[in-house]
């Protein structure tokens, strides 16, 4: 027999496969029914870099036409689209991600992903955890002190969290980059080539504050005002009031409402993730900084299919993770399911 | 007595049980009996024994899960469209909450124009509305041209009443509506209510879980206790005489028992409580509570069984066999 | 049974003192001023500003259509309100123009949306079962993977020329439903459950006037709400991907106007008055339907606790 719990983790598990399943399907399926021509396009890139720029198009339409073979023949695009999809999708599983066509000289899709993907994850991990703190503590306060300092503390956290990440950044560029010259106008780390060398991790750091900054402030705000939410609904809550007429003092009674008001936010912080993914991505691609906003800017309009579904699914596999260990920990948190206590469905 | 105007036979609603749907309770379990025309019937029980249950299945509002509702010989729940408009027209209810039951968005005269458009097209509604007002006992001009929430919880409970006699039923059925009111207004509505019964020949199921309201005014009484029917008859006969030991507790006749045994009852329903028992799993549902309980209470489940004269009760201490 | 109670002092407050209520709604009179200075800068400001957005310099003697180094990044003028960019084209055309574009696009995606959203949440809502679970499941579903990533994904798939307003405005709309629908759903299953419908069912409404007649009246306002969200978070969406070079691309939009601002290496030169007009705009746009949205919240609805979400 299995416990309550167990069928609770089963059941979402069984929930995201089906979620993954149809997530990397449309991935699959959205570049094959969108008009336009990848294989065409990429040879273009090819003789745009020099090869065909010489003879002119009309020259090497016959080689051109090979070529094409050849690269169908490659990605297995001549085999019907049910095998296509399952090629794709073990070889997706077995890392073996194709070859992006954005870039000439064809790297593999995985090996893009390592070298970008470590860059997105230093400013992602960090300001997600600066944030989520700070916020919840600021939050708290703002609740739990009331009056003025609440008032004005929500409305600027209103206002903080409205400013777009892509923008805040450029502000502070100017304001850091051009204005004092402190920290660079540019997320690249000058031509260095990616590495673990220490002077290429000291001048990724360099570039690092600034979007880490961007990211953190906006954050703040969000997690401030869901902090504050749940604070002031806890201390509206009925066991409150109980203990205050069993004359608790305040501070113990702030102290109730937090802990169970940071429960709601722990597991927001894993289902953040996503969201936080997506709109990093701008403020990476407009200063630069080379992760995988960067990464995406290459390959985004290129029609780089195979770049395009290998990044895309790598990205929503990242958020269904979070978002699986968000739930499998809502189920630990909530004693209603970690128990088994049941309800009468009415 | 003439024939029965409902009955009801072997009615059954489980409800599946929590996240994990892996437990199943019984709102109403096997419940059986018959109304005859013109009788004011009370169904006492409380939270929990099902009757909003039972009232909800009879208006056709929530289906079971098996058994049968027949009124005027007709299966309620395998009605055509057009027999059920007519249902509609002979089967009315009022509800618990008068303050849902109408629309916020809309003037209370809405509620009743619609059901004079409905039930009693060509007629003027103006007339209608007015008359049936009047019968409820309330002042049209007083309440007509206004909002829900500018009303009293009686007067909405009165313009629900008259709302569910416009279509002119023989059957109402008032599920607690006198549970939400003053208790000068549900002496009031009972009385109404009484008066309905006596000179319209309706016939009105009042579900409650007052007994007072019930003994005070009914001619037939049904008590509920987890799903199922523990004492059925004729009033009176309830009131002079209670037979199941629930019905007694409800009636506050313990103290002619024996103090003690109140204190018994209490204890051990505290006692099941801490164990996390709600109610017995076999047997008879009251069991747990039940000072006189045996063995045979424990593991069999009593059969409801006609002890005197329009006067039923399933319990093994009064069981002949 | 108990948040109907509450439901009940709304219907007051819209029939009889909903504007005066609102209208004395510091959020909701600062929200709605602030919101109305901004579609006055589109419609109004357009009057001073240049018919063409693409055209150079006007300014000049005779007028010139090339591009010359001193007609470049000039700094803000009358001729120029906010100056000129690395194309010498004029900035406050761009802006102005731009504003008039993405409100109508916001404006279009927040309408599909949230016509999405209350089909389907009635839908679910109301009749549950097997089309309430795969509604769910889709809206859920949706939820996780967030709708910017998707946008990207699609607009990266299709061909610059067939990036067209129009496409953009279906494309976010289409994104958009179903952090509304579960909403949309929440609200008609908690009405579903009151007395008023089973009221509304012993008179022999059908399923239809149910919906229509006694759900659809209570709910509208927080439809309304539900728009104001969509339509602020269409304007996001629409700067965002504008601004990375994949929104439209036949007509002159904020976004587009963030693009060119990038593009042109406002940051650098410091140009601030060119990145600091675009950015404001925005940012109070979006801060002014906040308010709104709050300040409409508190009248409908004092208690309720209604999530703002935004991208």
């Amino acid at each position: 027999m299995v416990s309550s719990f167990q069928r609770y983790i089963i059941n979402k598990t069984a929930t995201y496969i089906v979620l993954w399943f149809l997530a990397a399907f449309l991935n699959f399926l959205l570049p094959r029914i969108m008009p336009g021509d990848p294989i065409g396009r990429y040879l273009e890139t090819l003789y745009n870099m020099g090869q065909g720029t010489t003879g002119g198009i009309v020259q090497v339409v016959p080689e051109a036409e090979k070529l094409r073979q050849q690269v169908i023949e490659q990605f297995g695009l001549d085999k019907p689209p049910y095998t296509q999809f399952f090629l794709w999708l073990i070889n997706f599983l077995r890392g073996d991600w194709g070859y992006s066509l954005a870039f000439p000289n064809l790297p593999p899709v995985i090996d893009l992903v390592k070298q970008y993907l470590p860059p997105t994850l230093m400013l992602l991990i960090p300001s997600l955890v600066i944030s989520w703190v700070v916020g919840n503590y600021l939050g708290a306060y703002m609740a739990l002190k009331g009056g003025k300092v609440d008032k004005i503390g929500l409305s600027s956290m209103q206002f903080i969290s409205l400013i777009p990440a892509y923008w805040l950044i450029i502000v502070l560029v100017f304001i850091f980059g051009v204005y004092y010259k402190i920290l660079p106008v540019s997320g690249k780390p000058g031509y260095m080539i990616p590495s673990l060398s220490f002077d290429y991790i000291k001048a990724l750091l360099y570039h690092w504050i600034l979007p880490m900054t961007t990211i953190t402030l906006i954050g703040i705000g969000g997690w401030s005002i869901g902090m504050r939410a749940y604070v002031i609904y806890q201390l509206n809550a009925n066991y409150m009031k109980y203990s205050k007429a069993l004359g608790l003092p305040q501070r113990v009674l702030g102290r109730y409402a937090f802990r169970n008001a940071i429960i709601p936010q722990f597991i927001a912080f894993a289902m953040s993730f996503g969201g936080l993914f997506a709109g990093n991505l701008l403020v990476e691609m407009v200063y630069g900084y080379p992760g995988m906003g960067s990464l995406l800017s290459m390959i985004l309009g290129r029609l780089d299919i195979f770049g395009m579904q290998a990044i895309f699914t790598f990205t929503a596999t990242m958020i269904l993770v979070a978002n699986y260990v968000a739930d499998i920990m809502y189920g630990f948190l909530d004693p209603r399911i970690r128990r088994g206590i049941t309800e009468v469905v009415e | 007595m003439g024939e029965p105007i409902l009955s009801i036979n072997n009615l059954t609603k489980t409800y599946a049980l929590g996240l994990a749907r892996r437990r199943y309770v019984k709102a109403l379990d096997n419940i059986s009996f018959k109304i005859n025309k013109g009788e004011f019937v009370s169904l006492v029980g409380e939270s929990g024994s099902g009757k909003t249950t039972l009232a909800r299945i009879i208006l056709r509002l929530t289906p079971p899960s098996s058994g049968e509702v027949i009124y005027k010989g007709k299966n309620v729940w395998s009605l055509s469209d057009e027999e059920l408009r007519w249902y509609r027209k002979e089967v009315q209810g009022v509800f618990q909450d008068p303050y849902t039951s109408f629309n916020p968005f809309y003037k209370v005269d809405r509620a009743l124009s619609v059901a004079v458009k409905k039930f009693l097209p060509g007629e003027d509604e103006h007339v209608v509305i007015r008359k049936v007002l009047e019968s409820v006992r309330l002042n049209p001009d007083e309440v007509l041209g206004r909002y829900p929430h500018q009303l009293s919880g009686g007067q909405l409970q009165r313009i629900a009443i008259a709302r569910a006699l416009i279509p002119r039923p023989e059957l109402l059925i008032a599920d607690e509506y006198i549970s939400m009111v003053d208790m000068s207004t549900r002496v009031d509505i009972v009385n109404l209510s009484r008066d309905l019964v006596d000179q319209y020949k309706m016939t009105i199921i009042m579900i409650t879980h007052e007994m007072n309201m019930a003994l005070y005014a009914t001619d037939k009484m049904i008590v509920l206790f987890k799903g199922r029917i523990v004492e059925y008859g004729d009033t009176k006969k309830i009131l002079k005489d209670p037979l199941h030991p629930y019905t007694q507790l409800m009636i506050e006749a313990l103290p002619r028992i024996d103090k003690n045994i109140e204190r018994k009852i209490l204890q051990k329903t505290l006692d099941a409580q801490k164990k996390g028992l709600t109610e017995s799993v076999r047997g008879c549902r009251f069991a747990y509570r039940c000072p006189f309980a045996t063995e045979r209470c424990f593991n069999e489940d009593p059969v409801l069984e006609e002890i005197d004269k329009d006067h039923y009760v399933a319990c093994w201490l009064h069981n002949r066999r | 049974m108990k948040p109907l109670t509450k439901l009940i002092g709304v219907s007051k407050s819209i029939r009889q003192t909903l504007l005066g209520d609102l209208f004395t709604n510091k959020r909701f009179v600062i929200g709605f001023t602030i919101f109305l200075f901004i579609i006055l800068l589109g419609y109004v400001g357009s009057l001073f500003a240049y018919p063409d957005p693409w055209k150079i310099s006007y300014y000049t003697p005779g007028g010139t259509d090339r591009c010359t180094d001193d007609l470049r990044y000039l700094p803000p003028s009358p001729e120029h309100l906010l100056g000129t960019d690395n194309n010498c084209r004029d900035i406050y055309t761009w802006l102005v123009v731009g504003l008039k574009n993405t409100i109508w696009i916001a404006a279009l995606a927040g309408v599909i949306g949230t016509l999405i959203a209350t089909v389907l949440g009635m839908i679910a809502g109301y009749k549950g079962g097997l089309l309430d679970d795969v509604i769910n499941f889709s809206a859920n579903f949706m939820i996780v993977i967030p709708m910017f990533i998707v946008l990207l994904m699609i607009v990266g798939y299709v061909p610059e020329r067939l990036r067209t307003s129009m496409l953009v405005a279906v494309v976010i709309g289409l994104l958009s439903w179903p952090g509304p629908t579960r909403v949309v759903r929440s609200m008609v299953m908690q009405n579903k459950a009151a007395d008023y419908v089973d009221m509304a069912k012993l008179t022999n409404f059908t399923s239809t006037e149910i919906l229509f007649k006694e759900i659809l009246p209570n709910i509208a306002s927080y439809i309304f709400l539900i728009y104001i969200n969509s339509f602020s978070s269409a304007i996001f969406t629409e700067v965002g991907i504008g601004a990375i070079g994949f929104g439209p691309f036949d007509a002159v939009t904020l976004g587009r106007a963030f693009n060119a601002m990038l593009a042109g290496g406002a940051i650098t030169l410091g140009l601030w008055w060119w990145f600091m007009s675009l950015g404001l705009v925005v940012v109070f746009l979006s801060y002014s339907l906040l308010l709104i949205n709050l300040g409409l919240q508190h009248v409908f609805n004092p208690r309720l606790r209604f999530t703002v979400y935004a991208v």
